[in-house]
């Protein structure tokens, strides 16, 4: 180890050398000027430039390696000797060197501090994120739920189903009555058509009478006209008595020929009513009750396929029904678990904010930390503040836990 | 008359989950946002049949809750289920000498949840 010179032989060393070389030139002044002015000028040079030598030798002297203070980090506080056992310039390169230490890890902390105050902000505003969506995401789910429950009341509670079956029932009904008006109706046209049938073979049948009481008067008239001859040959005969006789039995043939082509006008207008009678029935009746017939056919395929309408409506309707019921339950029982699934923000937030709790700890502990004085020993215990900063939070990891005493009644 | 359940959370989402699986089970449901203003409504009048509350809730937390709860009339033996993500024994021990039924940690089966009301609250 090289040799250190005392710091007293330091101090003094430059006025030591100052004050000889200053005697020396004295003497050598007073030789060669004289006792008074050589002594006195090279005193002064003499000191001066001794005085100056001693400062630049005492300058090197300090600043040489062996003297200066070792760097900072290679001192070890607990290895250092105590203060009373070393020399002033060392304790005060100690002191510097932790000064330089500490001003270091001040720094880093305040960095840490800086990161930890970033966390727990960041923390808080997860915690405040996450609590809102999770809100809103219960409000829609409560939301979903509340209609999910008001569809299946009113299911329920109306009987929106059976009114439904009981409307097309009754319309069922009424279609039926319907269809079978028709039926009724075309029974009573058909009735009619055979009653008016009848009535027109009775008509056919006085008119037959009729023809042949027109055969019996054409009949007597032939017979009075062979009478009114016979009249006429008889009164020619008996001549001039006979004369008003044959004029009687002209009257009479005059009266029979009127007679015969009277029936005989009466015979031809009975076939000409007879005949005109059964055309217009034909077009009358038969005719237009086949074509109403016909339209009623039309009417009650119209009503039978509207029945059938109604009925596959009907049957599609309560198949949807049953279907949004049962669709409806199926969904509700998964909303109730969502709902209770939320839960889980809870258990997030008071773990999150336990972090929070850490994080505050951390920086109480780093603040307590005073590395303004470089002598100080007074530090905050670091197993009380792992103790508070590692210890279980209110909400501990779920994975891995026994679960069998989560529900516990006293 | 219908049971009355009151629940005591200062979470808004877990008064609306405990609330959503309570009212589709066909129960009544008084909330409170805190233990404070659980004892004002209880000393306004209410008589749940049963209440459910939370742990830690800021100023007054469930513990001193069912502290309260205990001394007011007519309440001294209602159910009071502690409804916490917490699981120590310690507080479960403090929370039993304070007055609680039962404890039950988040999140919680609906079924589960139901089966204890159901349980102390008869025909609940």
């Amino acid at each position: 180890m090289a040799w250190v010179p005392p710091p007293y032989a330091i101090r003094w060393f430059g006025p030591f050398c100052a004050v000889l070389t200053a005697l020396a030139l004295a003497a050598v002044g007073a030789v060669a000027f004289g006792p008074v002015p050589g002594v006195a000028a090279m005193a002064a040079v003499g000191f001066a430039a001794a005085w100056g030598a001693s400062w630049a030798s005492a300058t090197l002297i300090r600043r040489s390696p062996a003297l200066k203070a070792p760097p900072p980090q290679e001192i070890a506080p607990a290895e250092a000797a105590p203060p009373g056992d070393r020399p002033e310039e060392v304790r005060a390169g100690d002191a510097a060197g932790r000064a330089e230490i500490h001003a270091t890890l001040a720094d880093h902390l305040a960095v840490y501090d800086q990161l930890f105050a970033r966390a727990a902000t960041d923390t808080a505003s997860v915690t405040a994120e996450t609590e809102a969506a999770a809100y809103d995401i219960m409000t829609s789910l409560r939301e979903v739920d509340a209609a999910m429950t008001e569809l299946l009341a009113f299911l329920d509670l109306s009987g929106s189903n059976a009114r439904v079956i009981e409307i097309v029932d009754q319309t069922d009904q009424q279609l039926s009555e319907n269809r079978q008006l028709i039926g009724d109706f075309l029974v009573r046209r058909d009735q009619d058509v055979v009653e008016c049938r009848q009535r027109l073979d009775e008509l056919d049948v006085a008119t037959a009478q009729l023809t042949r009481a027109t055969e019996g008067v054409q009949t007597i008239a032939r017979q009075t006209n062979l009478l009114a001859l016979n009249a006429t040959i008889e009164a020619a005969r008996a001549e001039k008595a006979g004369a008003g006789f044959a004029v009687v039995a002209k009257e009479v043939k005059d009266l029979s020929g009127a007679s015969a082509g009277t029936a005989t006008r009466i015979a031809a207008d009975l076939a000409s009513l007879r005949e005109s009678i059964r055309e217009n029935f034909s077009t009358l009746v038969t005719d237009r009750v086949e074509s109403e017939r016909g339209e009623l056919m039309k009417i009650a395929a119209a009503i039978a396929s509207l029945t059938e309408n109604m009925e596959r409506l009907v049957a599609h309707q309560r198949d949807t029904l049953v279907k949004v019921q049962e669709e409806s339950a199926r969904i509700a029982q998964p909303i109730v678990r969502l709902i209770s699934s939320i839960q889980f923000q809870d258990v997030t937030r008071q773990r999150l904010q336990h972090l929070e709790g850490i994080f505050a700890v951390a920086r109480t502990h780093l603040h307590a930390l005073d590395l303004s004085n470089p002598l100080t020993k007074s530090f905050p215990d670091p197993k009380q503040f792992a103790e508070v900063a590692l210890s279980e939070g209110p909400s501990p990891p779920r994975s891995g836990m026994n679960h069998n005493n989560d529900i516990e009644l006293f | 008359m219908a049971t009355t359940i009151m629940i005591v959370d200062d979470s808004p989402t877990m008064l609306m989950s405990i609330e959503g699986i309570l009212t589709k089970a066909g129960l009544g449901v008084v909330k409170a946002a805190s233990g404070e203003a659980a004892v004002t409504t209880l000393q306004a009048g209410t008589k749940p049949n049963l209440l459910i509350t939370d742990l830690n809730m800021g100023a007054m937390s469930g513990i001193d809750l069912i502290r309260r709860v205990r001394k007011l009339p007519g309440l001294q033996f209602i159910p009071i289920l502690m409804l916490t993500t917490e699981s120590q024994q310690d507080k479960r021990n403090e929370a039993k000498s304070a007055g609680a039924t039962g404890w039950i940690v988040k999140p919680v089966d609906p079924e589960a949840l139901l089966k204890v009301i159901r349980q102390l609250v008869p025909g609940a």
